[in-house]
């Protein structure tokens, strides 16, 4: 225990030598691990947002005025995914049209016949399925006789969710590019501190130092590095965090939606890889330039 | 620290050892034992191979040729690992001195406990004892750039006499010296000596080796005598 605190004694004068060193290390790592942050924050806004869309999805079944109608409704709710079923008759369904129509529902006076058919709105229960519920129940309500066509937002659901599925695969690819590149720049600076410490080193050496009494406070000096560029992009983050929700509850509206912080796990793995690439810089930097 | 001295018995077996720069033999064929608890001087002209001799000795670098045992450890087979170990056991005072630039007096020499991983209370007192009996201890803050070659060289023995070590290296230990200062140093090493350590001794000042019981002469990297110094004292201080 003695020992850790003499190696970080050590590592923090290091550090203090080499400050700027260090400082500049520590805002590109902090850099590199504020994007990763910001996208994975967009894509846990964006899913939760799709999250909210989805558990309202709505499904219009427009009836033939000739089919069965209204007695459809037994198979319809018997569909999976569907949460209720409402009946909307042609005089309501013109009713509705001509309340939308306001001043200019005179208009609808002179049809001599209702065109509008007979519809069901469905109401979907997505908890815990994908859109592809959605699309599943409409399919399984289009094929029945008597439906003449379904109506819902599948485009531009199956687009969204796409897209959601995209930016998180980029996401990752690019957060294990950056990390790669934080490593390479941990390693480095430490190369360079290895470098100046060079003789230091080498009668560390002479006069008996084991290679672990030697590496301690260089890997100290990694992680610290790293740890304070995660801090670092913690701190940037969730300060543009803070501004954009009190923007949004001042004013902006989501429709009630309230945008959400990375979760715990996510922002503390975060900064346990930012020090891991500290140690794996250091490592890196043993591996190559650590010979005697 | 616990000490690793030996009673009796060759602390040290060199067998046909040679070491070549490039073309240039610094070292040729030499053979030896020296006993644990012996005081060996190595002297000869400059570039004779003393520094050489005592480099191969600490592990610096490897021979060219033949086989060196210390402590009945063959050097050649040991694995990395070991290796600092066995320099622990080795109290070295460099030519050069190799201080730690941008480490204080204090931290130079406790350096060597510390890496041994010694109590850290045990390791204050230690370095107080050394640098005093060097009397260097007014001057534990200081760094080695603003210190004197003589400085310097005490901070140095008394580095090399902090970790306890069953053998004392001393590569011209009194070369910066005034005579006041050198027989001090000399006086501290003929302790170590008497407690049991064996020490070699590199120095080209006749006047250590007067009386002396066994001085190894180097010539062009040979060794031409190991024996005692029969020679007349020049002056009183000796061994
Ligand atoms: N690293 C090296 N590379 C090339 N030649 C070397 C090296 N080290 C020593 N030599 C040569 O080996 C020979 C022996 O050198 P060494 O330092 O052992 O002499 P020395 O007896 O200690 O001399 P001095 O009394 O001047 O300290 C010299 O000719 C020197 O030039
Ligand atoms: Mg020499």
């Amino acid at each position: 225990m003695r020992r850790i605190f003499r190696h970080l004694a050590r590592a923090l004068a290091d550090i203090r030598e080499n400050l700027l060193l260090h400082a500049l290390a520590a805002s590109t790592i902090g850099i590199i691990f504020l994007l990763s942050g910001t996208f994975s924050l967009a894509i846990v806004n964006l899913s939760a947002l799709m999250d909210r869309w989805h558990g309202n999805a709505r499904i219009m079944v427009y009836l033939d005025d000739s089919g069965p109608g209204r007695l459809l409704e037994g198979n319809l709710v018997s569909l999976p995914g569907v949460k209720s079923v409402t009946f909307i008759s042609k005089a309501e369904a013109l009713k509705a049209l001509s309340g939308n129509l306001g001043p200019q529902a005179g208009l609808l006076a002179n049809l001599d016949e209702n065109p509008l058919p007979a519809a069901f709105e469905l109401s979907v229960d997505l908890a815990d399925q994908g859109p592809e519920a959605v699309a599943r129940a409409a399919e399984a309500a289009g094929a029945l006789a008597g439906v003449s066509d379904v109506e819902y937002g599948r485009q531009w659901l199956s687009r969204f969710t796409m897209f959601i599925r995209l930016a998180r695969v980029a996401a990752l690819a690019l957060s294990v590019l950056f990390l790669v590149a934080a490593v390479f720049i941990t390693a480095s600076t430490i190369r360079l501190v290895l470098y100046n410490r060079a003789e230091e080193i080498s009668i560390m050496r002479l006069v008996g130092a084991t290679e672990g009494f030697i590496r301690a406070p260089f890997y100290l000096q990694g992680m610290i590095q790293g740890l304070a560029g995660g801090l670092f992009a913690l701190a940037v983050l969730f300060s543009f965090f803070a501004l954009a929700r009190s923007g949004i509850s001042g004013g902006l509206t989501l429709g009630g939606f309230t945008p959400l912080f990375l979760p715990v796990w996510a922002w503390a793995s975060g900064l346990a890889a930012a020090g891991g690439v500290g140690l794996g810089g250091c490592f890196l930097t043993f591996i190559r330039f650590g010979g005697r | 620290m616990e000490n690793q001295r030996q009673d009796s018995g060759p602390v040290i077996r060199m067998f046909g050892v040679g070491k070549r720069y490039g073309a240039k033999a610094a070292l040729s064929e030499v053979s030896l034992e020296i006993d644990a608890g012996e005081f060996v001087f190595l002297t000869g002209p400059s570039g004779a191979g003393k520094s050489t001799f005592l480099k191969l000795l600490y592990l610096a670098e490897p021979p060219s040729e033949g086989q060196i045992l210390l402590a009945g450890m063959n050097l050649a087979r040991m694995g990395r690992r070991q290796l600092p170990r066995l320099r622990r056991s080795l109290g070295v005072v460099f030519q050069d001195y190799k201080l730690i630039a941008t480490r204080n007096v204090y931290e130079n020499v406790a350096l060597v406990l510390d890496a041994a991983g010694a109590d850290p209370g045990y390791t204050k007192k230690k370095v107080r004892v050394v640098l005093k009996k060097v009397g260097m201890e007014d001057r534990m803050a200081s760094h080695p750039p603003a210190l004197s070659g003589g400085e310097k060289q005490r901070v140095a023995v008394a580095r090399a006499l902090a970790g306890d070590p069953a053998v004392v290296l001393a590569d011209e230990p009194t070369g910066s010296l005034d005579p006041v200062s050198a027989g001090i140093i000399m006086d501290l090493l003929l302790d170590f000596h008497r407690a049991g350590g064996t020490v070699i001794l590199a120095t080209h000042d006749d006047h250590l080796l007067a009386g002396a019981r066994r001085v190894l002469v180097l010539d062009g990297g040979r060794l031409v005598y190991d024996g005692p110094n029969d020679l007349p004292a020049p002056k009183a201080r000796r061994p």
